[in-house]
């Protein structure tokens, strides 16, 4: 609307839907008033479009039990409880808790302070020679050997063992 | 306690947005601010269905509760809400089944008859109820918004999460089409109302 020119019916009524839906330039604003103040068929369109919200006005509101209700929806999702004045929910109090026992447990080891490195120390030394039952059995064979009247050298012994053995 | 209640009244909705994760006086507060308003956009978004529409408020109210901690205090907490309400609306237009939304009536609550005597006026008011479950459900959102809530058009957009454009094209088709459908009524003036 940016002519001067007169406001038909029809582009009054898109002016009037206009201006209630979304508000209207100054300038068609005043090109509809000016077509308003002649048309009495516009200005019932007019008073239907401003009913809209006072129509709509009521005084219904939700029950009371609703807001109690949702109370205990609330509860049952996420308990409150009260800690050292401050509400904080219950698993979030419990968690804490667990935590903080955790923590102590975890730094609290009475034996620590008596084990000293020098007492970690093994007590008992590796014996460094080997057993010396290694040559047991060439010992048996040797006696055998002098219980029977033989005389040998341990070496000869050693390399005659499996015949002297069959021998005997 | 009344010192404190009087405090709480005199905190902005997103200050106590952002206490009523513990404290319950906090979350009451802002129920007893927004309860009435967002129950009368679900009842009508619901077609009057007034037990669905409850359930929904208690939704909104149980999500405001548990997500409350997402609200962008550089936004407005009254289109942060509705914007809950009408994401639960769309949910519940999308479990039922199409062909049942268009022949569903409006079932206005025996609690509350129409407070205006003048037999002209409600018989406009059950009128445009009627109309209004006809339209569809973005652009009954977007009357309800402008002429029930007094919301700006920017901040329907921001409720329905689409462009400015799209909330002017959406109130100009549905004034017009409400418009030609009530035309024959002759509402005489109303009281002065602010949304």
């Amino acid at each position: 609307m940016t002519d001067n020119s007169p406001v038909t019916c029809t582009q009054g009524e898109d002016l009037l839907v206009r201006r209630s839906a979304s508000g209207l330039d100054p300038d068609a604003a005043a090109q509809l008033q000016q077509h308003l103040d002649a048309c009495p068929t516009c200005r019932r369109m007019e008073q239907t479009l401003g009913s809209f919200a006072p129509a709509l006005a009521t005084d219904e509101r939700p029950r009371p039990h609703v807001q109690a209700q949702l109370h205990r929806r609330l509860k049952a999702r996420n308990p409150l409880t009260r800690l050292a004045g401050v509400r904080v929910p219950a698993y979030q109090a419990l968690l804490g808790t667990a935590a903080a026992l955790l923590l102590l447990l975890g730094t609290y080891n009475p034996g620590s302070q008596a084990i000293q490195p020098a007492a970690l120390a093994p007590t008992v030394a590796p014996t460094a020679t080997p057993p010396d039952s290694y040559d047991v059995m060439a010992n048996v064979h040797l006696l055998r050997h002098q219980r029977l009247g033989r005389v040998h050298a341990e070496d000869s012994l050693l390399i005659d063992y499996p015949t002297s053995v069959g021998s005997i | 306690m009344r010192i404190f209640r009087r405090q709480l009244a005199a905190l902005s909705d997103e200050e106590l947005c952002s206490k009523i994760r513990g404290d319950r006086a906090a979350f009451d507060a802002l129920y007893d601010r927004y309860s009435q308003r967002l129950y009368q956009y679900l009842l009508r978004m619901l077609n009057g269905q007034r037990d669905r529409a409850e359930d929904l408020l208690q939704e909104v109210f149980v999500q405001l509760y548990e997500r409350g901690d997402l609200f962008d205090t550089e936004r407005r907490f009254s289109t942060w809400i509705f914007a809950i309400a009408h994401h639960k609306v769309c949910n519940e237009y999308r479990a039922r089944a199409a062909r049942h939304r268009a022949t569903e009536q409006w079932s206005p609550p025996s609690a509350s008859p129409p407070v205006d005597a003048a037999h002209e006026n409600a018989a406009f008011r059950a009128s445009l109820q009627q109309a209004l479950t006809t339209l569809p459900e973005d652009k009954r959102s977007a009357f309800l918004l402008r002429f029930q809530e007094g919301f700006s058009l920017a901040d329907i957009a921001r409720v329905q999460d689409c462009a400015v454009g799209t909330v002017k094209s959406r109130l100009f088709y549905t004034c017009r089409l409400l418009a030609d459908q009530l035309r024959d009524f002759d509402p005489r003036p109303y009281e002065e109302h602010t949304p």
